[in-house]
């Protein structure tokens, strides 16, 4: 199998598949497709959708995806009358930074970071559903601990937590 | 510079994510060194902003004025004589955790200013729309229990044919009973239209409303509801107290 046979398959798994489409998947569709094969057409697609105007292929969530150009917006949302985007507030930029750098933490650790309240700007994520509950702290009061969710790194373009910027670490998390 | 000059209208009043971030604001346009912070000029710039939030009317939250009872305490021990010996340690400085905290602070602005950005280049990004798929039956609202029921008194009237003969006037409680009788005590939901519809009269459909909500409310049924404007089931949950007294509202 070529390449350009591969990239085709896959573009046509890409078009039925409303979860970001992973390698793995593409390898038991495809008899006889190695790992590097199925990189290598990944990559060819995206070479092949760059030049196209109106869809891109999109690395995100440890898949890939096709997704709108971001010029297109304004189109798309009258034609699906979407009411105006989503927004959030810097509180909440602040929280989800603390959250996607610290995870699992709680609101206690979370608002003692930015020095005030929290609460707000987490229930906000959670029904955005950018932050999930992912366990209990074993302390008093068993605390809930939040971390990121797969819709973070879809909404962000992210593939992985990896593919953040670095940043310094921050005094309060660094370990003894 | 004098910091203690009156600028006239030193702030802008903007929305201040928390006293860290006001703190932060305060050293930067006052060129302070954030790892030598002057903490007489800072305390009073940051007392100066509270008051002029009081004088527009503005609440302030209760964790700026934590936060300015933490800087009039590290005002306090600054004050206080220090040996050289402590002067020297870095350990004993009171602004010591005050500093610690903005520096991590700022990190977290950087970090969310970064994802602000992410989040407006990608965030117009459509991907394929996940399928409907199965819909999990999820909470009603009173609107749709309020919907339901109109629904049924519509049909009702249609089919309701002269009547002259005064009823007897139908109780909650009975029909509280009545409709916990439907339901199978698996747990398996059961369609309330079901219910409804083998009422009598108008008079009836109200107070099984009535009998809905109180069985709702003595939490001996649940209402579910597949997605908004689908049908409504009850999941038979428990039976009724026995001890109960009624308030019979018609």
């Amino acid at each position: 199998m070529t390449k350009e046979e591969l990239a085709g398959i896959v573009e046509s798994l890409l078009l039925v598949s409303t979860q970001p489409l992973t390698g793995a998947q593409v390898k038991s569709a495809v008899e006889g497709a190695d790992d590097a094969l199925i990189d290598e057409a990944f990559e060819e697609l995206q070479r092949r959708f760059q030049v196209h105007s109106g869809i891109l292929l999109q690395r995100a969530a440890a898949g890939w995806r096709l997704v709108t150009a971001p010029q297109n917006e304004p189109p798309l949302s009258r034609y699906l009358k979407m009411t105006s985007r989503q927004r959030l507030s810097r509180a909440a930029f602040e929280v989800l930074a603390i959250v996607a750098y610290h995870q699992p933490i709680t609101l206690p650790e979370i608002s003692a970071v930015r020095g005030a309240n929290s609460a707000n700007a987490v229930n906000t994520l959670l029904e955005k559903k950018l932050v999930r509950i992912v366990g209990r702290k074993k302390v008093v009061g068993k605390p809930f601990l939040f971390g990121t969710s797969r819709e973070f790194l879809l909404h962000f373009g992210l593939n992985s937590l990896e593919d953040l910027p670095r940043v310094e670490e921050m005094d309060a998390f660094k370990t003894e | 510079m004098d910091l203690n000059q009156d600028l006239g209208h030193p702030f802008v009043v903007r929305d201040f994510t928390g006293p860290l971030d006001l703190l932060l604001h305060l050293i930067r346009s006052h060129e302070m060194d954030i790892a030598d912070i002057p903490i007489v000029p800072l305390v009073e710039q940051y007392q100066k902003y509270l008051d002029m939030l009081e004088e527009l009317n503005l609440t302030i939250a209760s964790e700026y004025l934590h936060m300015l009872a933490i800087l009039l305490s590290i005002k306090a021990r600054m004050l206080l004589p220090r040996t050289e010996h402590e002067i020297a340690d870095p350990e004993t400085d009171p602004r010591r955790d005050l500093i610690a905290q903005l520096l991590d602070y700022e990190k977290v602005k950087a970090a969310a200013d970064d994802l602000h950005e992410r989040f407006s280049l990608w965030s117009g990004v459509l991907g394929r729309p996940e399928p409907e798929g199965e819909a999990v039956l999820g909470e009603v609202s009173l609107y749709d229990l309020v919907d339901a029921f109109h629904k049924v008194l519509k049909s009702r009237k249609e089919r309701e044919g002269p009547a002259f003969l005064p009823l007897p006037r139908p109780q909650v409680k009975d029909l509280m009973a009545h409709i916990l009788a439907f339901l199978p005590r698996t747990g398996k939901p059961f369609p309330l239209l079901d219910i409804l519809l083998q009422l009598k009269n108008g008079m009836e459909v109200i107070t099984a409303f009535l009998a809905t909500l109180e069985l709702c409310r003595l939490q001996c049924v649940r209402l579910k509801q597949k997605g908004p404007g689908a049908e409504i089931s009850l999941v038979y949950l428990k039976e009724i107290p026995t001890d109960l007294t009624f308030v019979e509202y018609l």
